[in-house]
């Protein structure tokens, strides 16, 4: 039994770094698929990388690249974005996701956020909500501390720590509040994506869609989600964040 | 010995008593019977249907075989045994409702029932269906239809029919592609319940329905003296094809309809035999209650008037034609206040009007050599329930080819089905200064790449590395999830626990701080000092010491007043207590005797006595206005 309990425990132990392994190869393969000009290949070699491994930036952006050379524009935005969520300050990523959005024209109604917005996305969404998190983790423990401790000992520490704390709980919220419309964003992937009035592929088309167009998902309805003006095709969109 | 005879002759008797009950039952042999009743029934109701196996039971369910257009329901067992002359005989029905959509005669053929593992064959039944109820044969809506066929169905108990109207106007014919507005209506008996299977839909080849509202209007409605429910739906119909076709639409529903089979004597007559409960009136109510419902299914179709439907003329069509049929203008439009060659610019502009905008394609950017032009995003914005009037906007990107100074202007097209002409309608023109030399072709081309997916591969390939950062080398891979920390349960728990943390040290601090309040703590001080001297009272009452007695309920009293009073117990005194209080209440008693103790010793005052001043000490701490008199139980001498 002791020893099926070691071989269990050194399979589990080895198998993250098998996966790894098997993903490091397949980063290659793409790499010298993408050199020889076989973007599809390495946009495969990618993909397979990823499920391997599951989601990293670099791994995304380059996939990203790998789409766009294959004129799969709207895919390369899904991947931009997706590497951009996971690593919010790369500049060859915004660079190459404006490049993508540029060639479909997919403008954005609104590219580039106000000056006083532009704080609120210096960090990801994720490390917004680590930022409240802790912020939030804080305050308990100071507010314990202080309910529990006597005297004056510590009390001006506690006080900066609670200033702090609040600052960044405000500052945070303020930016999931301005930014939680990003945790329903898709991207069309085909151009003329039709909008129907109703969930079905038979219903009259309201509006038609750029390729690589950012949108936001209202509900979702047996293969199909809503948006402001209507129905598209859960196959003509793909989700940036991955679902709850 | 005896005993083994007699239960031996007991059982044998027993024995021969059961085979007479039981032998002839199984000795006779089983057959089954199917009758209908009424065998004769209109089409808006039902007929019960019983299947009788005499002398056993089925083996398995019986389920007779139906004709086209009649349905059964199965409406429960009953069993009975009878006993004649010795004789019994079991019997086992099973009992149908039949209904049927159309009048006509129908049979049901033989059928095979298993009863007792011996297959037996079943007579065919005849029964016949009549139209239903006392509907006329004609329809106040011109309708054609009812129960899936012609059975007539127009009055309050009929099933329903539908009516298509298109509204007034000067022509009677359409053109191919145009879209008209119609308003169709099915009419419903007032008090039936309705489930609509369907919407409705048109009938023949080449119309098409377009934008019907998703949810119908319904209303109680008058028509040629009936009421009815009317159910609404908005939309248009076009055609595809020219010539003269019956423009019909149809929609599917069921409708229930009381089941009439057992007729009214299905209900109870009342066992007073009085005429109260056999009013017309609890008929109906009975009836309601307790008559079932059949549910029938019915395709309601539209009269269906023949319409006639002319192409578009060939003669004048202009070359930007799209198929937009109807009446439009231009409700807005956008265009680049500055341009450079090359550049791509947005282009936003807003077509209104009446009609097919399904039909209507991008407005064409003027002079058109000037300009590439790419596939546009549009949206409509419909102005009615049907869709019918809106606008659509259209934004696409262009790209100028030609530098210098153009006058800018957007044109479109359409067929006017009112005056029978092509229209071409066009923006104001707006001058606008193009910076740049014109564009080769291959220049264009090379331009135009970065905006069209559908452009030859090759030239993005040339242009798009150069631009495009290169690859990440990756050396270790990380993983990181796509998925938002606020959906994942662990973040979620610890959120929570931090809202939870700092809400509790909120409400302990608050309560710690509340209780270390000066006031608070004073308070508590002073409850303290008056239970120790109550105590001390309690105590120098039963021991007789009078002295301690006095000065220990003055202090209590003192105690007492001083938080009342916010002043020091101490400085309470018999004179300020003699002011405030009538000189015969027992505070002010207890004042005087504990000075008059104080200065001189006291008489002898029996615990008796002193156990009353405890009791009159206790009663005055318990009442708030402390005016509590001194009772005549305490003796004057005491003071």
């Amino acid at each position: 039994m002791r020893y099926l309990i070691a071989i269990f425990s050194f399979v589990l132990s080895i198998l993250p770094a098998i996966a790894q392994e098997e993903a490091s190869t397949f980063v290659e393969k793409g790499a010298i698929a993408y050199e020889r000009g076989d973007f599809e290949g390495a946009a495969k070699a990618f993909n397979e990388a990823l499920e391997q491994n599951g989601s990293n930036a670099s791994l995304l952006y380059n996939l990203g690249n790998a789409h766009y050379q294959s004129g799969n524009y709207g895919q390369a935005i899904v991947d931009y974005e997706r590497a951009l969520f996971l690593d919010p300050r790369a500049s060859d990523i915004r660079t190459n996701l404006e490049m993508a959005r540029n060639a479909t024209t997919a403008f954005e109604e609104k590219s580039e956020p106000a000056i006083w917005e532009k704080p609120l996305h210096w960090l990801s969404l994720n490390e917004w909500f680590l930022a409240c998190g802790i912020a939030a983790g804080l305050l308990a423990v100071v507010s314990l501390m202080r309910a529990f401790l006597s005297g004056r000992k510590g009390q001006v520490s506690l006080r900066w720590v609670t200033v702090v704390s609040l600052f960044v709980l405000a500052i945070g919220v303020s930016a999931l509040i301005l930014r939680q419309g990003e945790l329903d964003r898709a991207i069309v992937l085909r151009p003329g994506t039709e909008v129907r009035l109703s969930p079905f592929s038979t219903a009259d088309v309201v509006a038609t869609l750029r390729e690589g167009q950012g949108v936001q998902i209202q509900e979702e309805h047996e293969g199909f989600y809503l948006l402001s003006k209507g129905w598209v095709s859960k196959e003509d969109l793909q989700k940036v964040c991955a679902d709850s | 010995m005896k005993s083994h005879s007699q239960f031996l002759s007991g059982a044998i008797w027993s024995l021969a008593v059961a085979c007479a009950a039981f032998l002839p039952a199984a000795v006779l042999a089983a057959d089954v019977s199917v009758s209908i009743q009424p065998s004769t029934f209109g089409a808006d109701q039902g007929a019960k249907l019983s299947v009788t196996v005499n002398g056993g039971s089925s083996d398995q369910p019986i389920n007779p075989p139906i004709p086209d257009g009649v349905s059964l329901r199965p409406y429960g067992k009953s069993s009975n045994i009878q006993i004649i002359n010795g004789s019994m005989t079991r019997s086992e029905a099973q009992n149908f409702v039949v209904t049927a959509d159309k009048e006509g005669e129908y049979t049901i053929p033989s059928f095979e029932v298993s009863v007792n593992g011996e297959t037996i064959q079943t007579d065919p039944v005849t029964f016949t269906v009549t139209a239903g109820g006392s509907a006329p044969q004609s329809l106040p809506g011109g309708s054609s239809a009812a129960p899936q066929g012609n059975a007539p169905a127009a009055d309050s108990q009929s099933l329903g029919f539908l009516e298509m109207q298109f509204p007034a106007r000067d022509r009677e014919h359409l053109y191919v592609g145009e879209m008209a507005p119609v308003r169709i209506t099915a009419f419903f008996p007032p008090r039936t319940r309705v489930q609509l299977t369907s919407q409705p839909r048109p009938e023949g080849p080449g119309f098409t329905l377009h934008n019907l509202s998703e949810e119908p209007e319904q209303q109680l409605v008058e028509k040629d003296g009936e009421t009815y429910r009317a159910v609404t739906w908005y939309g248009g119909i076009s055609v595809a094809k020219a010539g003269e076709y019956p423009v019909k639409v149809s929609l599917d529903a069921t409708v229930m309809v009381r089941d009439q089979s057992g007729g009214r004597s299905a209900r109870p007559r009342s066992p007073f035999g009085g005429s109260f409960f056999n009013d017309p009136f609890f008929d109906d109510f009975f009836d309601n209650a307790f008559t079932r419902v059949i549910p029938r299914e019915v395709t309601l179709s539209s009269k269906g008037d023949p319409l006639e439907v002319r192409s578009l003329p060939t003669e004048g069509r202009p070359a930007d034609f799209s198929g937009a049929v109807g009446k439009f203008s231009f409700g807005g439009f956008k265009l680049p206040a500055d341009a450079t060659t090359g550049e791509p610019q947005r282009v936003r502009v807003t077509v209104k009007g009446k009609g097919n905008f399904d039909r209507m394609s991008a407005p064409v950017l003027e002079p058109g050599d000037s300009w590439k032009t790419y596939a546009p995003k549009t949206e409509f914005q419909g102005d009615d329930v049907a869709a019918f009037s809106g606008s659509k906007t259209f934004e696409f990107s262009a790209v100028p080819r030609k530098g210098g100074e153009q006058r800018v202007k957007l044109t479109t097209s359409y067929f006017d089905p009112d005056t029978g002409k092509y229209e071409t309608i066009a923006s104001p023109e707006v001058p606008l200064d193009i910076a740049g030399e014109d564009l080769s072709s291959g220049a264009n081309t090379m331009a135009a790449a970065a905006l069209d997916p559908k452009q030859e591969k090759s030239s993005q390939k040339a242009k798009a590395p150069t631009q495009l950062a290169p690859l990440r080398e990756i050396g270790v891979i990380s993983s990181a999830s796509l998925q938002p920390l606020l959906y994942h349960p662990a973040f979620q728990i610890s959120v929570g626990l931090g809202i939870l943390g700092i809400v509790a040290g909120f409400v302990i601090g608050g309560l710690r701080q509340r209780h270390s309040e000066p006031s608070r703590v004073a308070a508590r001080a002073a409850q303290q000092r008056e239970r120790e001297a109550i105590e001390a009272a309690a105590e120098s009452s039963k021991s007789g010491d009078a002295s301690v007695f006095f000065d220990s309920a003055r202090r209590a009293l003192q105690v007492r007043l001083g938080s009342i009073w916010d002043k020091p117990a101490e400085a309470i005194t018999l004179s300020e207590v003699r002011q405030r209080f009538d000189g015969d209440t027992a505070i002010v008693q207890f004042f005087s005797k504990a000075d008059a103790v104080s200065y001189a010793p006291a008489g002898s005052i029996s615990t008796t006595e002193l156990d009353r001043w405890n009791r009159l000490l206790q009663e005055t701490l318990a009442n708030p206005s402390y005016s509590v008199k001194r009772p005549d139980t305490v003796p004057s001498n005491a003071s």
